[in-house]
C-alpha cells in the first residue's frame, strides 16, 4: 500500500515536469530561435511540398544559403538544412523521398569542413526533427568508427533528455522566446524560405573578409562517419535514378588566401574519388572563390553573392546537358 | 555520476528497488551489500572505468591493513607500523595525485607532469582510513570484506562526502534495511532540499560571483566584496547540496549519514563555525591529527599550534595551490586571534559576532576563490584601497549578470533558505517539519520547491565545485 502511495505521490509531484516537457513538445515553433524554422521547413515540405520539385539542392548551409532555386531552373527546390552534415542529410533526403517520390535532380553541396568538424550535433538532437532510430542508427554506427563527438560520455543521457523535451535542455530557450514570443518572427521565416523556394540567407552583411572554418584545418582530416554517411546520400540518390551533381559552393578571397594547400588537396583529391566510385554523377571539385563583398558573413554568401553562384552554376549545369539527361 | 544528471535519475530507483528485494530475500546482508558494491562502482567508473581501479587498490590496502591490525599482529609496535605505513602509503598517494603536477613542473617546465585527480580520491581516502584507524583504537571491530568494501565505495558519499567515519557508517551494512515509506519520503525531501540548493541558488550565485571574479580588474572594492560574501554562500550551497543530497539518497536506502553542515552562518565564533562546516571533514582532522597531537592537552600554545597545523593540512588536502594553503592558515589563524581576543568578544552582542565571523570567513573564501596568488592580493587590495563607496548606489544587478526575473528567483530562494535553516535551528529537522504539516500545506511546500528547481535546471553549471577536491 505504501509503495502505491509512494508511487502516486511521485505521479502527482512530477505534474509540472509533465507540464513543461509538454510544452516543450507542443511549442518549439514558438519559443525556438528561427534556425530552427529552417529544420522544420524542411520537414514541413516533405510533409507537404510547396512545389512538385523536379531538382532538389541538398546540403548544409552553405548550399541552402548559396543557390537559388528561382534562379537555377523551373520546378527546383533548396532542401538543404543549415548545419547538417550528410548524416542529418541522409535522413533528411530518405524522408523526403519515402513521401515524395525521388526527384529527376539533385544538387548535392556541402562545405568542405562539414566533413572534418561535426560541430552542430547537439542541434541535430535539439531539434529532435531525427526519429528515435535514425539516432540510433547514427549512435551505434558512430560506436563503431569510434567517433569521439557522437558517442562522447553522457550522449546517451542527453540523447534521452533532448527526447523526453527534459526542462534542462529546453527551458532556457523558452523562457528566452517567452514560451511563444517568437511565433511571428518563426512564421515569417518560414513565409520567406518557402517564398524563395527553399533558399534562405545566413549573412546579410555587404562583404565580409573572415575567414571560413576550412582555413583552421591544416590538411583534409575527414571524419569517417561522415564520409560513410555522405557515401549512403549519395547512393540513395543513385538507387532512386535521381541524376546527381557534386558541386562545391563559394568561398571569399580571404579564405582561399588562408586555405591550407594540404587541406585544398586533400579535399580535391576526395572529390576525385567520389567522381572514380560512382561514375553516373558528375563531380565539380573545384572549389568557386568569390570577392569577399559576396560574402554575407566569413562562411555564407549574401543573396547577391547567391546570385552570381546561382549564375555561376547554371552555366555550368547547362555547359553538361545536365538537364536533359533525366527527361 | 552526477546526481543531478538524467542517468542518475534512473540509477538510484534501480538501485534502490533492487536493494529493498534483495534485503526482503536474503537473510544475510552479503547479498543486498554486494549490490550496493556493484552499483557504487558503476556509479563511479561511469565518469572513468580507471577510477574503479583506484577505489579496489584502496578498498584492499586498508582492509588488509585492518586485518593484519586485528587479526595478525598482536604486539603494539608491529600494528603501529602497519597503521603508519598505511597512512603513508594512502596519504602518499592521494599526495601523488594532488601534487605530482605542481611539483614536477617546479623541476622541469618542460617535462611537467599531467596526473589527472580522479574525482572524490581525497573523501575515499580518508573515509577509508578511519577504518584503519579505529581497528588501531579497538573500536571497530574488524568486519567482513563485503560489508567493508560496500563501506569504502558507498556512492552517495564517494565522490564529495560526508567523510563518513567507519565506526558509524560500517555498522549500518550489517543492519536490515527494508522499504519504509516514511523514511523514503524523509530522505527525499532532504535531497529535494540539496537541489534546490544547487540549482536554485548555486547556480544563479555561480553567475554573479564568476562574471565579478573574471573582470575582477574591473571591478571596484564593494562588487569585489560584494562577490566575494556571495561566494560564502554560493560555495555554502553548492557543497551544502551535494551532502544534503547525500544524506538524503543514503536515507532512501536506509542509511544514516552524518550531518555535514548545521547552520554554520548563524554561528558567532570562528571556532564554532568549523563544527558547523564540512562537519565530517573537521571531525577527522580533529580525531586523527588534533588528538594525537596533544589537542588542547599539553598547554595554550600547543593548542593554537595544533589548530593552526590541522588548518594548513586542511587547506593542503583541498588542493596543491599556495591559495588553498593560504586560506587554510589564515582560518587557523583567524581561531588562534579568536581565543586570544576572547575577553573583549565576550562583550560584543551576538549579531556583531555573527557577522564578523561571517566576514572573516569570507576574506578566507577570497583566497579559496581567487585563480592564483597575483588574483588574490589584487582584490584584497581592490577591497581595502579602491572600496569605491558611490558603487553601492551605482552597481546595477543587471551588471552582475542577472536579469530581473533571475535577480528575483535569487532573493526568493534565499528568503526559503533563511527559513529553512532557522526552522533547522530550532528543531534540528526542517524536513521533518514540513512532513509533519497537514496534507495541503505539505503540499504547497512541495510544489514551490519543485517549479523553483525546474525553473533552474537550465542554469548556469551543473558541475559540483567540491569535485575538484
Amino acid at each position: 500500500m505504501d509503495k502505491l502511495k509512494l508511487f502516486r505521490n511521485f505521479i502527482l509531484i512530477s505534474i509540472p515536469l509533465f507540464v513543461l516537457c509538454v510544452l516543450a513538445y507542443v511549442l518549439p515553433f514558438a519559443y525556438m530561435s528561427t534556425e530552427y524554422v529552417i529544420w522544420y521547413e524542411e520537414y514541413a515540405n516533405s510533409d507537404s511540398p510547396a512545389i512538385d520539385a523536379k531538382t532538389v539542392l541538398v546540403g548544409d548551409s552553405r548550399a541552402k544559403s548559396s543557390i537559388l532555386p528561382a534562379l537555377l531552373h523551373e520546378d527546383t527546390y533548396n532542401i538543404a538544412i543549415g548545419g547538417a552534415t550528410p548524416m542529418e542529410m541522409y535522413y533528411a533526403t530518405r524522408n523526403y523521398i519515402e513521401k515524395n517520390g525521388a526527384p529527376q535532380n539533385a544538387i548535392v553541396t556541402f562545405a568542405p569542413y562539414h566533413f572534418c568538424d561535426i560541430d552542430n550535433w547537439d542541434q541535430a538532437l535539439y531539434y529532435n526533427f531525427l526519429k528515435p532510430g535514425e539516432v540510433f542508427e547514427i549512435y551505434t554506427k558512430a560506436l563503431e568508427l569510434k567517433d569521439p563527438v557522437i558517442t562522447k560520455k553522457g550522449r546517451i543521457g542527453e540523447m534521452v533528455s533532448y527526447r523526453l523535451r527534459l526542462p534542462s535542455k529546453y527551458l532556457s530557450q523558452m523562457y528566452e522566446g517567452k514560451f511563444t514570443g517568437n511565433l511571428s518572427s518563426n512564421q515569417e521565416r518560414f513565409d520567406q524560405i518557402r517564398g524563395d523556394l527553399g533558399y534562405c540567407e545566413f549573412g546579410n552583411a555587404a562583404g565580409d573578409d573572415g575567414l571560413t572554418h576550412e582555413c583552421y584545418h591544416e590538411y583534409f582530416d575527414y571524419i569517417p562517419i561522415v564520409t560513410l554517411y555522405y557515401d549512403r546520400l549519395l547512393k540513395l540518390l543513385i538507387d532512386n535514378n535521381v541524376n546527381v551533381v557534386v558541386v562545391q559552393p563559394p568561398i571569399n578571397q580571404a579564405s582561399s588566401d588562408g586555405m591550407h594547400q594540404e587541406f585544398l588537396d586533400g579535399f580535391t583529391g576526395y572529390m576525385e574519388d567520389i567522381a572514380e566510385k560512382y561514375p553516373q554523377i558528375t563531380v565539380f571539385p573545384e572549389i568557386p572563390v568569390y570577392d569577399n563583398i559576396y560574402f554575407g558573413d566569413s562562411i555564407h554568401v549574401n543573396r547577391k553573392g547567391a546570385a552570381l553562384f546561382t549564375g555561376d552554376l547554371k552555366d555550368k549545369l547547362e555547359g553538361i546537358g545536365y538537364w536533359d539527361k533525366n527527361k | 555520476m552526477l546526481f543531478n544528471s538524467i542517468e542518475f535519475a534512473v540509477f538510484l530507483p534501480v538501485v534502490a528497488i533492487i536493494y529493498f528485494i534483495l534485503q526482503d530475500r536474503c537473510t544475510r546482508n552479503v547479498i543486498p551489500n554486494a549490490w550496493l558494491i556493484l552499483s557504487s562502482y558503476f556509479f563511479y567508473m561511469y565518469a572513468d572505468v580507471r577510477y574503479g581501479l583506484l577505489l579496489l587498490a584502496v578498498t584492499l590496502i586498508t582492509y588488509f591493513s585492518g586485518y593484519l591490525i586485528s587479526n595478525v599482529f598482536h604486539e603494539a609496535g608491529r600494528k603501529k607500523a602497519v597503521l603508519v605505513l598505511t597512512v603513508v602509503l594512502l596519504i602518499g598517494l592521494l599526495f601523488f595525485f594532488k601534487y605530482a603536477n605542481l611539483l614536477s613542473s617546479l623541476i622541469s617546465k618542460d617535462h611537467a607532469l599531467s596526473v589527472i585527480l580522479p574525482v572524490g580520491i581525497s573523501f575515499y581516502i580518508f573515509q577509508s582510513l578511519t577504518y584503519v584507524f579505529e581497528i588501531y583504537k579497538g573500536k571497530v571491530q574488524p568486519a567482513s570484506f563485503i560489508s567493508f568494501a560496500a563501506f569504502a565505495s558507498f556512492f552517495p558519499v564517494l565522490l564529495s562526502g560526508p567523510i563518513e567515519n567507519s565506526s558509524h557508517l560500517l555498522p549500518q551494512f550489517e543492519e536490515k534495511h527494508t522499504f519504509d515509506y516514511e523514511r523514503i519520503r524523509h530522505g527525499l525531501i532532504r535531497m529535494t532540499y540539496g537541489y534546490f540548493l544547487k540549482l536554485v541558488l548555486a547556480a544563479r550565485l555561480a553567475i554573479v560571483v564568476d562574471r565579478i571574479y573574471d573582470y575582477y580588474l574591473d571591478a571596484t572594492g564593494y562588487q569585489l566584496l560584494l562577490a566575494t560574501c556571495l561566494y560564502s554562500i554560493q560555495i555554502f550551497c553548492d557543497f551544502a547540496s551535494y551532502s544534503t543530497i547525500a544524506i538524503g539518497v543514503a536515507e532512501i536506502l536506509g542509511f544514516k549519514l552524518t550531518e555535514n553542515f548545521t547552520q554554520p552562518f548563524f554561528t558567532d565564533s570562528c571556532a564554532s563555525f568549523w563544527r558547523h562546516w564540512h562537519i565530517t571533514l573537521n571531525n577527522w582532522f580533529r580525531d586523527y591529527v588534533y588528538i594525537p597531537l596533544g589537542g588542547n592537552r599539553k598547554g595554550t600554545f600547543r593548542k593554537y599550534l595544533n589548530v593552526f597545523i590541522i588548518f594548513t593540512l586542511s587547506g593542503m588536502w583541498h588542493g596543491a595551490d599556495i591559495t588553498y594553503i593560504l586560506w587554510g592558515m589564515l582560518s587557523g589563524l583567524f581561531q588562534i586571534m579568536e581565543a586570544l581576543l576572547s575577553p573583549v568578544r565576550k562583550k560584543l552582542p551576538r549579531p556583531v559576532k555573527v557577522f564578523t565571523t561571517f566576514m572573516l570567513f569570507s576574506l578566507s573564501m577570497l583566497l579559496f576563490r581567487s585563480a592564483d596568488m597575483d588574483q588574490a592580493m589584487t582584490v584584497i587590495g581592490k577591497v581595502f584601497t579602491q572600496f569605491d563607496i558611490s558603487s553601492v548606489l551605482t552597481t546595477s544587478p543587471f551588471e552582475l549578470g542577472l536579469g530581473v526575473f533571475n535577480l528575483v528567483y535569487l532573493l526568493a530562494g534565499l528568503l526559503l533558505l533563511l527559513i529553512y535553516d532557522i526552522i533547522n535551528e530550532k528543531t534540528g529537522d526542517a524536513a521533518g517539519v514540513i512532513l509533519s504539516r497537514k496534507t495541503p500545506v505539505r503540499w504547497l511546500v512541495y510544489y514551490i520547491a519543485v517549479i523553483m528547481i525546474l525553473g533552474s535546471v537550465s542554469i548556469g553549471s551543473q558541475q559540483f565545485i567540491y569535485f575538484q577536491f
